[in-house]
């Protein structure tokens, strides 16, 4: 290889000092760089990590107050929507089992709509309907009937009662209850 | 005196240049490399990294999607579980109710007929009606009444002495007063309810069977006392 004997000079040298220096300059800036890109992708790996680590806590945590909520709500009746027709089935049927006559059963007044809300949790909006229930029957039996007003499976509360007795061993039984329906949108 | 060779310093300077010339492009070459290596080693890293967050994200946009169903689904049945709790409310009121008339049963003397109770829910009295077969009957049972704690004041409204085919009985009406959540925890009478024939049984007549007036009832009856003749 042919070589200039002027490229040796010493102007040269001085040349390639500098030069030298620029590339190590530059190649300490490029590392620098590359490194702290390489650092950051680590540090969001660990951040990925870190965060999934706590959704995957809080998802197991959630999902097992679920399904104790679950478990709780399948021990209870099964969700009622209330309603007249609803309940004069429902009456109709434990009076049958009671042999209690259940002679009339009455709207009163109009539906009141109210927003319900109990622990600060919303439960919509429901009509409230005051029902007269009218019937005779065996005083035992008919308390039998009432008994079960206090797990009615639905929202049902008795407001007032009258017992009358009558000739025979009989009684008849005028109660006034408000029972609660779904206001839902269509209605 | 040595005479100077200038051919031969400038060989000597010459191969000095050539000897640093050389050695700082080999460091700048080997700088250029370690660069480079630095870089491939950098890609390789972020190639990795980045794949490695990728998946991270995808697993944890899983894990908070679960998170939102987990929690929508808690939302309904806490709504749910309120709505169960305010029908629980709704029948804790209807029950407070049906204890104050268990109560009032569970308190009748044998010698004495109720022949109608009715409440007033917004005043929280009751109206009882009926006949006693002597005015210490009555007085047993006004007695009975006070005694109990669910009730307050227990007023006699009204008692006349009457006859009917020459036995007499006094009929008699009476306002109670109904305490504040006394009855919710009442007494004697709250766990009756719920078995029917507890409510006839204890107290010895059917309660709302008041005797009849044209044709009183047989003295022998059930648990009723003999009624006091006419004199």
């Amino acid at each position: 290889m042919l070589r200039n004997p002027k490229l040796y000079s010493p102007e040269n040298v001085e040349r390639a000092r500098y030069a030298q220096i620029g590339v190590a300059v530059l190649a300490a800036a490029i590392s620098a760089y590359l490194g702290f890109t390489a650092f950051s992708g680590v540090r969001d790996v660990c951040n990925a990590r870190r965060v999934l680590s706590a959704a995957r806590m809080e998802s197991g945590q959630l999902s097992r107050q679920a399904a104790a909520l679950k478990k709780e709500e399948a021990r209870q009746s099964k969700r009622s929507d209330g309603g007249v027709d609803a309940f004069a089935l429902q009456l109709s049927r434990w009076a049958n089992e009671r042999g209690v006559t259940v002679e009339a059963i009455t709207r009163q007044g109009t539906p009141v709509a109210s927003d319900i809300t109990v622990d600060n949790a919303s439960l919509g909006t429901w009509d409230a309907v005051k029902v007269r229930v009218e019937g005779r029957g065996d005083f035992p039996q008919v308390v039998a009937l009432l008994a079960k007003l206090r797990r009615p499976g639905m929202p049902v509360q008795l407001e007032s009662f009258a017992f009358q007795g009558t000739d025979t061993d009989v009684v008849r039984f005028d109660l006034m209850l408000t029972v609660y329906d779904r206001k839902t949108q269509a209605s | 005196m040595k005479p100077f060779n200038l051919a031969e310093a400038r060989i000597v300077e010459r191969n000095y240049c050539q000897t640093h010339v050389t050695r700082r492009l080999r460091v700048i070459a080997l700088m250029i490399l370690l660069t480079v290596m630095v870089y491939g080693a950098s890609f390789v890293c972020k190639t990795m990294f980045a794949g490695e967050v990728q998946e991270t994200k995808s697993k944890l946009a899983d894990a908070q999607e679960r998170c939102v169903e987990a929690k929508r689904e808690m939302q309904v049945l806490n709504t749910t579980l309120a709505e169960r709790k305010w029908q629980g409310q709704l029948a804790g009121e209807s029950g407070r109710w049906l204890s104050v008339i268990d109560s009032v049963v569970g308190r009748v003397p044998p010698d004495v007929w109720l022949d109608s109770v009715k409440n007033s829910a917004a005043e929280s009295t009751l109206d009882i009606a009926g006949q006693a077969s002597s005015f210490e009957a009555m007085i047993a049972f006004i007695d009975a009444l006070r005694c109990s704690e669910g009730f307050g004041e227990v007023r006699l409204e009204s008692a006349k002495i009457a006859s009917a085919v020459s036995v007499t009985y006094v009929d008699f009406t009476l306002g109670v007063s109904i305490k504040e959540g006394g009855q919710a925890n009442a007494e004697s009478g709250a766990g009756a309810m719920a078995a029917p024939s507890d409510a006839s049984s204890g107290v010895g007549v059917p309660p709302s069977s008041p005797p009849d007036r044209g044709q009183p009832e047989p003295p022998t009856r059930g648990g009723v006392p003999e009624v006091r003749e006419s004199t």
